[in-house]
């Protein structure tokens, strides 16, 4: 059997829910978090305080307590806390902007917000504009101590267990899901919907018990939520974190011996891509599961190859609660599909009437189930344009269903073209040209048409810059059906509009298509000379230390191969690929726009344009290693010929004046040939060919054209042997003077601006600057190595550095209290220099770091700024410990401490 | 009507050579403490200070926007604020078109300098010059004012022995005011006899090295009641920028002070400046300055001043009862000194130097290599 039956829920609300589960795994941790771990009954114990405590503060049933807090148990003790006494938690997105929250906290009219420290700038500004909140609850690490504060009220005694008195149907949950239209829609969903789906996904997914669950999806949307719901009914032991760190996923699977997780495609790439995993034991992974976007068949294999362990695929909207589809683990997964449904739930694909296609035929994906939620909150018009008389959850994707079952995502309704009455799906001209061995991405939009009523536009952006818009239509018509082959292509210069997570924006290229894609830009840099430009731009710093030979091929026109070796500080780059440790494959136009900073080497990473091979590791570092490259200018096409031709017009009387003699040249390579430059006492003739030379000069035509430009100083390209001379030597020297200098056709504006003077003094005036009392206080405490802060009289705060006046009160801040000198970190910031410093040539240290810190005895914002030691750069963290470094001999400055260290 | 604004109340710390014991912060806070102190002015945002306007000057300060450090202390904090570089006087000026335009009814004014904080104070005006012609060759406002008074001496009738008296009245007067620099007295001998520092400029016709702060109350003419019962009336103020490039001007006139003190006469109504004022405060930072900014301000007739000086002119009318800024006033506050001399004489409150029955006076402050910015200020009782 595919999937296991499904388990009664039948009169239960979420309370019931809870509690059963805790009854069962009593003993088991429930969650571990970074250093603090939670048995299922502390958990519950804890819950049950935060409960209590609601309930005194006069919350009731049908509240809406908004919870705007990142992972942490706090944030699912504050979601439980609030469904046991029948209110309804309200999770807010932490990557939200103000005018998002408040658009939230006014529609909901919620009247309780738990805000944690780090989004407190961004209520600050919004609180004003929200007037229905009545209590806010502050969490974190450092509260501005304004509210209520969250630690007092999980820490009171109070530990009733509460029982939640809720119907099945009132709500639990409420959720706002941003559409890419329009206002976000807060989804409400009931006891029952949590439940059920919770019980469906464990029905289909989950047999054993007692598993280890990572979880790094953020707790304030449904996948995260309804995964540490449904691990509870099992047993599971939920390994949470802040979020998902590439570098210390390895390390937290091997340290907890986690056996799933849940993940979007994205992860996995950066999962696959990241060879440090080689270096720990992941023996105890079972599983993963995907979902939010569709995922590559090939990225699928590939994890599954190099991992052994299965990628789960799912489906599901915040409306259906969470999951509706997957791929079962137990039997037939089939890639590119988002499996079954689950069992409970009516998973259909239905025409525009709402009748159900025969597998294979494209059609909408409607979802029943007791998953589906009981309604955008407030928004009857919605829900009813979302929810049908039937009970179907209209998701606006088109799938399709094969005979077995098992559902394919075609399209979003809205990307539909539709084309003199045919439907066409543009993800299916997509995918087709995907497959085009000149092209990297393909998006296909209806433009509007006077005839067909909409025709087929096709962007594309090439692997291959040889790719024309003819291969491209006969590769349609090769691969579709007549009527689905574009009639327009435009293959573009830039990369595709797209989110922020990398999915491309078909409503700005239908935009495209109408008013034309951008162009890029000519930059004047060739791969070739940023390669030829590198050893020459070496950052000292960023190489020190470092040894590995980084392979690059760069593809399409301009491209090549290259090898940068880097030996503890020493930089040589090599033409070919020589023993690489980490190769980057990439196509020339990208690599360009990578290293002139127009696109995101991350970004280029994710989305496919930069592929690496080998140590990825190593890729990071490297970013470091080389001082920003500069584009050459466009330069003047200059020619030997021309050097020569024009020597007659260039004669300078003074310099030829007495002279007799005949110069030869010999000019070799690309450009090069033979003259000779007769001189006779003043005048001067030059002749094609070698005639009776005096002293002949044989040199590169490249290293002559670069001596007449000055690139190249004469004197070394001879002591070098780039230039060679038979003869007379001593008549070489006074040829020197004989010509006005070459201009090159074309550069006359250049030679404009070298006209400018710059003139160069530093601004330096002595300055003898008294301290005052108040700082000279402050100061001269460094002697005897004690901080003192000054107060404010009237509000009580505390300054440092202090200053004579509190700017608030506008008052003589002159109490002074001692403070530290221990303290905590209260915002760390880490700056590289650039060493040398350009406006003095002065070496720094890089990097630097400095922090405002907390002393002991301050609070708020009462922080001074110093700095930290660079060698603690790994462990400058906010609440770090820290003591101060003094100098031996102090004076009464700032600088006698030398720097904050952090206290392991 | 005229149009008019009300100085509720002016601070100041006692001018010195060298106010090494303080901070600016620390100086400029006794003044804006005083100022409190004598109107209890709030910074209720609906009724208090909402707008500050300051003084000061970045080269001295050693910090560029050096406004930027002094917000505390003028409680600036979270409210409006805006620096003027120009001599103080425009400070005022300032403040005077925030009120009348309506767009502020209640304005501090605060200014501070430390001369004696850099090494040099004419390092400090070599920077005014540009950096190719003129900073090269060294000028600085010494130079620049020892050519205008070459200029200016050559054309009128003040001789090195007028200078002398200027000096030595000066001193006289300024040790009447306890505000004033503690300067020696000097005789017209001791000045004639004092060693040319940049002729025909004499070591004594300068100006000295002096350190000051200074803040002022400024409001509507509907609001001075609740802030004081001795108002003192701006009621003209105009101020005119003259050629940057020395070669472009007459120095031995100022058309800048002309227009200034015209636009300034215009606005409070005065016709004939030579009998209209009972208190003038000159920005004389040279010797040389006082007669020729009198000839140019118009009080006196063009070329008149000799025989001004000889009869006894300043006294009678009442110019630089205060000591003026050639007793020592600091860079770019000459002219709120200025101000701060004849609102203390209209207020009846200059002690051993009031002058009689003073109604209306005239303050003139100017900055910029020998007097390129000109601002011409009237008060009244």
């Amino acid at each position: 059997m595919t999937f296991s039956p499904l388990e009664d829920y039948s009169g239960m609300n979420l309370g019931d829910y809870i509690d059963d589960c805790v009854k069962r795994y009593s003993d088991f941790p429930y969650m571990t978090f970074y250093g603090t771990q939670y048995t299922y009954a502390e958990f519950q114990r804890k819950v049950h305080i935060l409960a209590n405590a609601f309930t005194k503060l006069g919350f009731k049933k049908g509240d809406f307590i908004h919870v705007w807090v990142q992972n942490s148990p706090e944030t699912l003790m504050a979601y439980y806390a609030a469904i046991k006494i029948g209110a309804v938690a309200g999770p807010i997105n932490g990557w939200w902007k103000g005018a998002e929250v408040e658009y939230l906290l006014n529609d909901s009219k919620g009247s309780c917000l738990i805000v944690e420290d780090q989004y407190m700038p961004i209520f600050d500004e919004i609180k004003e504009k929200c007037p229905h909140l009545k209590t806010i609850i502050e969490i974190g690490e450092s509260p501005s101590g304004n509210y209520i504060s969250f630690d007092k009220l999980i820490s009171q005694e109070d530990d009733t267990p509460v029982t939640c008195a809720s119907d099945p149907e009132d709500p639990s949950y409420i959720f706002y899901t941003s559409g890419t239209t329009g206002n976000p829609k807060g989804v409400l969903l009931s006891h029952k919907n949590v439940i059920a789906d919770a019980k469906m996904i464990n029905a289909a997914a989950m047999k054993d018990e007692n598993k280890k669950f990572l979880c790094f999806l953020p707790l304030f949307h449904v996948n995260a939520m309804l995964t540490c719901m449904s691990a509870m009914n099992k047993g599971h032991h939920i390994i949470l974190r802040k979020g998902f760190s590439a570098t210390e996923f390895w390390e937290v699977v091997e340290q907890y011996k986690v056996n799933f997780w849940s993940a979007v495609p994205a992860v996995y790439q950066i999962l696959l891509s990241d060879p440090t995993h080689e270096k720990y034991d992941l023996s105890s992974m079972e599983f993963g599961i995907c979902g939010a976007a569709p995922l590559s068949e090939d990225l699928m294999r590939n994890f599954e190859k190099t991992f052994g362990v299965e990628i789960i695929e799912g489906y599901g909207l915040t409306e259906g609660t969470c999951v509706s589809t997957i791929n079962p683990r137990d039997g037939v997964r089939k890639a590119g599909s988002i499996g079954l449904p689950l069992p409970g739930q009516e998973v259909l694909i239905v025409d525009e009437e709402g009748n159900e296609q025969p597998p294979n035929e494209r059609g909408e994906i409607v979802i029943r189930g007791d998953n589906i939620m009981k309604e955008y909150y407030n928004n009857p018009d919605a829900t009813a344009d979302t929810i049908d008389e039937k009970g179907f959850l209209h998701t606006g994707d088109v799938g399709i269903k094969d005979e077995d079952g098992y559902i394919f995502i075609v399209d979003r309704i809205k990307d539909m073209i539709i084309r003199g009455g045919e439907n066409i799906y543009p993800k299916e001209i997509d995918n087709t040209l995907a497959n085009h061995p000149k092209i990297m991405e393909a998006a296909a939009v209806g433009v509007p048409d006077d005839v067909m009523g909409e025709e087929v536009k096709v962007f594309v952006l090439p692997s291959d810059d040889t790719l024309t818009e003819e291969e491209v239509i006969s590769f349609c018509k090769e691969n579709l059906a007549s009527f689905k082959v574009p009639k327009q292509v435009e293959i573009l210069e830039v990369d595709m509009p797209r989110n922020p997570i990398g999915k491309v924006l078909k409503k700005t290229l239908r935009q495209w298509a109408v008013e034309g894609a951008p162009k890029r830009q000519k930059s004047g840099a060739t791969v070739a000379d940023i390669f030829g430009t590198m050893e020459s731009r070496v950052n000292p710093d960023g190489v020190k230390g470092i040894t590995a030979n980084y392979g690059y091929i760069i593809t399409g026109e301009g491209g090549g191969e290259w090898t940068v070796c880097v030996n503890d500080g020493d930089v040589k780059v090599l033409e070919g690929l020589h023993d690489p440790n980490v190769t980057t494959t990439c196509a020339a136009q990208d690599w360009i726009d990578i290293t002139l900073g127009k696109l995101d080497g991350m970004a280029a990473f994710s989305s496919g344009k930069l592929k690496v091979e080998g140590d990825l590791g190593l890729l990071t570092k490297a970013t470091q290693f080389f001082k920003k490259y500069q584009p050459p200018r466009a330069a003047a096409e200059v020619e030997v010929a021309d050097i020569f031709g024009s020597m007659e017009s260039r004669v300078n009387p003074d310099g030829v004046k007495g002279v007799t003699a005949n110069y030869g040249y010999i000019i070799t390579g690309t450009g090069g040939g033979e003259w000779t430059v007769c001189v006779d006492d003043g005048k001067v003739k030059v002749l094609e060919g070698i005639h009776d030379p005096n002293v002949t000069t044989t040199c590169a035509a490249r290293d002559w054209i670069d001596i007449t430009l000055g690139k190249l100083d004469g004197m070394s390209a001879f002591t070098s042997g780039k230039l060679k001379v038979e003869g007379d030597i001593g008549l070489l020297t006074k040829a020197t003077q004989f010509f006005k200098k070459y201009q090159p056709p074309g550069a006359e504006e250049q030679e404009k601006a070298e006209e400018l003077i710059v003139y160069k003094t530093v601004l330096s005036i002595p300055q003898r600057f008294s301290t005052g009392p108040v700082m000279g206080k402050f100061l001269n405490g460094f002697k005897e190595k004690k901080i003192f802060a000054n107060k404010c009289p009237s509000c009580g705060r505390l300054q440092l550095p202090a200053r004579e006046v509190c700017a608030e009160c506008v008052v003589r801040a002159d109490q002074w209290v001692e403070v530290g000198p221990e303290g905590s970190i209260a915002m760390s910031d880490i700056t590289y220099y650039a060493s040398p410093d350009p406006l003095t040539g002065e070496s720094r240290e890089t990097p630097y770091i400095s922090a405002h810190l907390l002393l002991d005895g301050c609070k708020g914002h009462e922080t001074l700024w110093h700095e930290l030691n660079p060698a603690d750069i790994d462990k400058c963290k906010k609440g770090a410990r820290v003591r101060p470094v003094w100098n031996k001999e102090r004076k009464g400055a700032i600088t006698d401490i030398k720097y904050f260290e952090v206290i392991d | 009507m005229k149009q008019r604004v009300a100085v509720c109340a002016v601070a100041q710390i006692k001018n010195e050579p060298d106010i090494w014991y303080q901070r600016f912060q620390g100086m400029v806070l006794e003044c804006f403490e005083t100022i409190v102190e004598q109107t209890g002015v709030t910074f209720d945002m609906d009724k208090g200070i909402r707008n500050v306007v300051t003084c000061s000057d970045d080269v001295f300060d050693a910090r560029t926007i050096s406004d930027n450090a002094i917000t505390d202390v003028v409680g600036a904090h979270f409210r409006g604020e805006e620096k003027s570089c120009q001599d103080g006087s425009n400070a005022l000026g300032y403040a005077m078109a925030s009120i009348l335009s309506g767009h502020d009814d209640v304005i501090l004014v605060a200014g501070h300098c430390k001369e004696s904080q850099p090494e040099s104070r004419r390092m400090c005006s070599n920077l005014a010059f540009d950096p190719f012609y003129t900073r090269p060759l060294g000028l600085d406002f010494l130079s620049a004012a020892a050519l205008q008074a070459r200029a200016y001496l050559k054309q009128s009738q003040v001789t090195d022995a007028h200078l002398a008296k200027i000096v030595a009245r000066s001193r006289e007067n300024a040790a009447r005011n306890p505000f004033a620099r503690e300067n020696e007295l000097v005789t017209e001998d001791d000045v004639m006899q004092s060693p040319l520092i940049c002729d025909p400029i004499r070591a004594l016709h300068r100006y000295p090295v002096t350190d000051w702060a200074v803040a002022m109350l400024l409001c509507s003419e509907e609001r001075a009641h609740e802030f004081t019962d001795k108002p003192v009336w701006l009621t003209g103020f105009g101020n005119c920028m003259d050629s940057y490039f020395l070669g472009d001007r007459d120095l031995s006139e100022s058309t800048a002070l002309q227009k200034a003190a015209r636009r300034a006469y215009t606005m409070a109504g005065v016709d004939d400046p030579k009998t209209a004022f009972d208190i003038i405060e000159l920005g004389d930072a040279y010797a040389y300055q006082l007669p020729m900014w009198a000839e140019n301000a118009g009080v006196i007739e063009p070329k008149s001043a000799g025989k001004w000086i000889d009869s006894g002119g300043p006294d009678r009318m009442g110019v630089n009862l205060s000591g003026g800024m050639l007793n020592g006033n600091p860079f770019k506050l000459g002219g709120l000194a200025r101000a701060m001399e004849v609102v203390l004489q209209l207020r009846g409150e200059a002690g051993d130097r009031q002058a009689d029955k003073a109604q209306r006076g005239l303050a003139h402050g100017t900055t910029g290599a020998a007097g390129q910015h000109h601002s011409v200020l009237v008060f009244e009782k």
